[in-house]
């Protein structure tokens, strides 16, 4: 297949980015059989571009079992036809690509299923064989006792027997997925021509799932070994070698510091997920505290220019609190998931509105941090109409429902026969599709979408958000969380109340002096900075976002 | 190199011309005489150039024009342009549109330091006034000359009442033709004017290249200057087709104000453009307009379009066209306020898509008859004199409104005042 160059020429696009993760499962089903597919995507790609995100991250649509969402790949070179075709996806790529819309995809490379032909050539191969040696193995379950389990409701161990293959093996998530031997060049070669598959068809990008698990060694976690960095770049020389304008992105759930070395000397990955932040963001609001948000960025150490945080409030998975301590996550579990059934693992399975009791001006408030902290937002199909969740589908299905589009049969998702869906619908008077959906609120100026189609309009036009630097005022009131952004000459205060009541807070902006805030939603000058303490009272949940610009004309 | 936007007997030329020093692309009807002229005009070029002059109908011997125009050192090479495009009946703007397309393409090609773009006839014209948008681009390195015309009481309407203003607003630079169309361009410009195009273009957004020359080169910070080049000859107006002028021309403005709105969100005030050679002040001229006919149109337009207009203008100015149309019968006095307002609030909604955008910017027509009702009733007692004061009191109008601009595009809600 020719190489197809990238979509965009700015080499730093992702930057600027406002990425919008979705299944395919979940958003459209153009064939009525229940299942969301990729002609359906397409037919739902001008509501993106209306939207104003700019990067489609598409969640594992390849061929596989099932027994983990697609997690559990059994082939990397091919599209599962429930949702379509190679030619579908080529398609739906070419409609992204002519709105100007990035695309990123999975790249599911620690582990595969236990289905993938090559496991199943690995487990009957004879010990020591090339084709055995593309996992690992070991004749007892008792190597790697350091290395924690990460699904703990569900695996006691990180080894399962096979008795095929008459050895333990190792996976780090559940047991239908063995890890993939990376110590093996031939892993590391077949890895990379998936890569360059899905590279040469033109995705922008690709997010590698469970990085810092692709190594282990006795003695040792087996998480961010130094091995597995050489694999990484590696895989980034593979890519700055062939291809233009495309981004790596880590899903390393670790401590900021943990995470800082994947992106190397800018010559591993683009971008990573900021995952402790986020557990934070709720623990702030929930404590009325900034301190929780300020003291991990505090931790945050500064990356290579041209690499960038990913931030996000939500996602497919459970809200994890693995990176928080054991009091936190305590508080965590009684604040926002009372009802057990809202665990899982170490985390809480439901989805934003829930999470904050449906109340509109938590939901502003968590998204006009996410969109003006550092580093590029990530959105959850969804969440931009406030869809509720259904916490009794098991696993994480219950962020992973179909999406709202109207009040018709199905959400609008479907016109299959409704037991027919892949999963059901929300249907409740709360959160049900009749209440919540895009028509509706498409038709309603005041809704959240149009909230967060202005929001995101607006942050697009400062690039400040995307590039600039961080710096936290700390005001005597702890329940304000304020912070100026700057970039190239753009300066932006941005002022939050994490409060459910409203608060005064001065801010020593002495250093400023002269400056006039410019409130950005209404572009409503406020009264000019000078050396005394500059007073704000906001509204429960408040919060500005102020242009401070000098007084003279340019 | 944009070879699609090179007409196709253009690149069917002698293979020895692959590069020159200067374009120059004459759209207007000049005659042979007139070209000449033109050509004179490039004596007064300091240094050696190679120029080629696009026209429709070369030159007969270009021979003869190259010995007697060029200066020493210098070459002249006339090749025929079919500039008009593939349809001989496509609308002026258009026409233009696909002209300076091509001249900016051939540009490109030929590797030429600049060109420039002659459409119009000027009135009592010296044979430099050509020359004069090209000598900023050669001796003094500038990206856009845009032309300073005598001003005129009752021509150049559309550009007094909202193009002037309007993009020395967004984009701060003080340019009296922005739209041109006779232009001075660099090769510098034209690039990037021809890869907006391309990008405008693949989302099927209507652009004109003259649309985007002010935006760019004020946000790029290009070198911008302006010239004195005399009176032009304006074209007699067609206003029983007036709102297809007005989707035409307003449509790419307003596609580019979309484009470029991390920009001019930025922009405050605007700055003076340095301008050369000599102003012409302007002459006593009747308005020719049928006042009467204009102001009845505009009442027309409240009581039937009224249900459009309310898809586009908040309550209070809809509440202030009624009282407008309440006057007695020839008096519309639009204040500047309201007219910049109203501009702005069109802009939002061709962004907006609230409606089709042609149907849209048509639906505008008897608005800007109002207005030209108001200004042609201030300016018949007052004189030629104050034509440029009062169009300097409206820009000032359209500055001290940018924030209602900034702040409806930004929260476009429909709960407005």
């Amino acid at each position: 297949m020719a190489k197809r160059p990238g979509s965009t020429t700015d080499p730093l696009w992702y930057q600027n980015a406002i990425i919008y993760e979705l299944h395919v499962r979940a958003f459209k089903d153009s064939n009525a059989d229940g299942i969301g597919d990729f002609p359906g995507l397409i037919q739902k790609m001008d509501y993106l571009q209306d939207l104003g995100v700019t990067c489609m991250w598409l969640l594992p649509f390849f061929p596989s079992p099932l027994k983990d969402d697609g997690y559990d790949i059994s082939d990397y070179l091919n599209v599962h036809p429930m949702y379509g075709t190679i030619d579908d996806f080529r398609m739906f790529l070419d409609a992204a690509h002519d709105r100007g819309l990035q695309v990123m995809i999975e790249l599911v490379v620690n582990h595969t299923s236990d289905q993938h032909p090559w496991f199943q050539a690995a487990r009957q191969a004879p010990l020591g064989s090339p084709e055995r040696d593309f996992y690992v193995w070991s004749d007892t379950d008792q190597k790697y006792k350091d290395a924690r389990i990460i699904f703990t409701d569900t695996e006691r161990s990180n080894w399962t027997w096979d008795p095929v293959a008459k050895q333990y093996y190792w996976h780090r998530f559940f047991s239908h997925q063995p890890d993939l031997n990376f110590d093996n060049p031939r892993v590391v070669e077949e890895i990379i021509k998936v890569m360059r598959y899905w590279l040469d068809m033109g995705v922008d990008a690709l997010r590698v799932d469970a990085v810092p698990y692709l190594v282990e060694r006795d003695g040792t976690s087996c998480e961010n070994l130094p091995e597995t960095h050489a694999i990484v770049k590696r895989l980034r020389q593979e890519i700055d070698s062939g291809y233009s304008n495309r981004m790596l992105l880590a899903e390393a759930n670790q401590w900021p510091t943990d995470v800082r070395p994947y992106f190397g000397d800018g010559d591993e990955f683009h971008m990573a997920f900021h995952f402790p932040l986020m557990p934070r963001i709720y623990m702030a609001l929930r404590q009325e505290d900034r301190l929780p948000i300020t003291d991990i960025i505090a931790q945050t150490p500064a990356i290579p220019d041209a690499c960038q945080w990913g931030l996000f409030l939500r996602n497919h998975d459970e809200l994890t609190l693995e990176m928080v301590t054991d009091d936190e996550r305590d508080y965590m579990y009684l604040a926002y998931s009372a009802d057990p059934r809202m665990r899982i693992n170490l985390g809480i399975r439901r989805r934003l509105a829930p999470l904050v009791d449906n109340n509109r001006r938590r939901i502003e408030l968590l998204n006009s941090l996410l969109l003006s902290f550092p580093g590029t937002p990530v959105l959850y199909y969804g969440d931009e109409i406030g869809m509720g969740d259904n916490v009794y589908l098991g696993d994480r299905n219950g962020v992973r429902t179909p999406m709202q589009w109207n009040g018709d049969r199905n959400a609008g998702f479907s016109t299959a026969t409704p037991a027919r869906l892949y999963t059901p619908v929300i249907m409740d008077p709360v959160w049900g599709y009749e209440a919540i959906n895009v028509e509706a609120q498409l038709s309603d100026t005041s809704s959240l979408l149009h909230w967060m189609r202005n929001m995101i309009a607006l942050r697009k036009l400062f690039r400040v958000f995307g590039r600039g630097t961080i710096e936290f005022l700390n005001p005597a009131n702890r329940k304000v969380l304020a912070y100026l952004r700057r970039y190239d000459g753009e300066q932006v205060l941005c002022v939050a109340n994490l409060s459910r009541f409203a608060q005064p807070v001065d801010l020593d902006l002495s250093k400023l002096e002269g400056a006039v805030p410019v409130e950005m939603l209404g572009y409503v000058e406020f009264p000019a900075v000078d050396r005394q303490p500059y007073r704000l009272t906001l509204a429960p949940y408040g919060f500005f976002w102020l242009e401070l610009q000098q007084r003279d004309a340019t | 190199m944009e070879v699609d936007a090179i007409p196709q007997q253009t690149q069917e030329q002698p293979a020895q011309i692959d590069s020159a020093d200067l374009v120059v692309g004459i759209l207007a009807d000049l005659g042979q005489d007139g070209v000449l002229k033109v050509c004179e005009g490039f004596l007064n070029l300091s240094g050696s150039h190679r120029i080629v002059v696009l026209q429709r109908d070369p030159v007969g011997d270009p021979a003869v024009a190259n010995s007697q125009s060029a200066p020493e050192g210098s070459s002249l090479s006339f090749l025929p342009w079919s500039a008009a495009g593939p349809d001989p009946l496509a609308a002026p703007t258009q026409t233009i549109s696909i002209a300076c397309q091509s001249l900016f393409a051939m540009t490109d090609k030929l590797g030429a330091r600049a060109c420039c773009f002659v459409a119009s006839e000027m009135e009592n014209a010296t044979p430099q006034w050509v020359c004069q948008l090209l000598q900023p681009l050669v001796e003094s390195d500038f990206d856009l000359v845009a032309p300073y015309y005598a001003p005129r009481m009752f021509q150049g309407l559309l550009n007094s009442s909202i193009i002037y203003p309007l993009t020395r607003c967004l984009y701060g630079k003080r340019i009296h033709n922005p739209f041109g169309p006779d232009v001075g361009v660099s090769r510098r410009l034209a690039a990037k004017i021809l890869g907006a195009n391309r990008s405008n273009n693949g989302g099927s957004n209507q652009t004109h290249p003259l649309s985007l020359l002010a935006p760019i080169a004020a946000c790029d910070n290009l070198q911008l200057c302006q010239v004195h080049v005399g009176a032009r000859a304006y074209p007699p107006t067609d206003w029983t087709n007036m709102s297809s002028l007005l989707a035409q021309v307003l449509g790419p403005i307003f596609i580019e104000m979309e484009r470029s709105a991390a920009c001019w969100q930025r922009t405050r005030g605007s700055v003076s453009v340095p301008v050369h050679g000599e102003c012409q002040d302007p002459s006593q001229e009747t308005s020719g307009l049928d006042l009467n006919r204009m102001a009845e149109t505009f009442r027309l337009g409240i009581r039937d379009l009224q249900e459009i207009w309310s898809l586009v203008l908040p309550p209070a100015t809809l509440f202030e066209l009624r009282k407008l149309s309440r006057s007695t019968a020839d008096l519309v006095n639009m204040p500047d306020e309201l007219w910049a307002r109203i501009v702005y609030d069109f802009a939002l909604a061709h962004r907006l898509q609230t409606i089709n955008r042609d149907h849209l910017l048509r639906s505008m027509t008897p608005l800007y008859l109002a207005w030209i009702v108001s200004y042609a009733r201030e300016l018949e007692t007052a004189g030629p004199a104050r034509v440029e004061q009062r169009i300097e009191h409206l820009a000032l109008a359209y500055e001290a409104a940018k924030p209602y601009l900034i702040s409806r595009w930004r929260w476009p809600d429909r709960f407005n005042p």
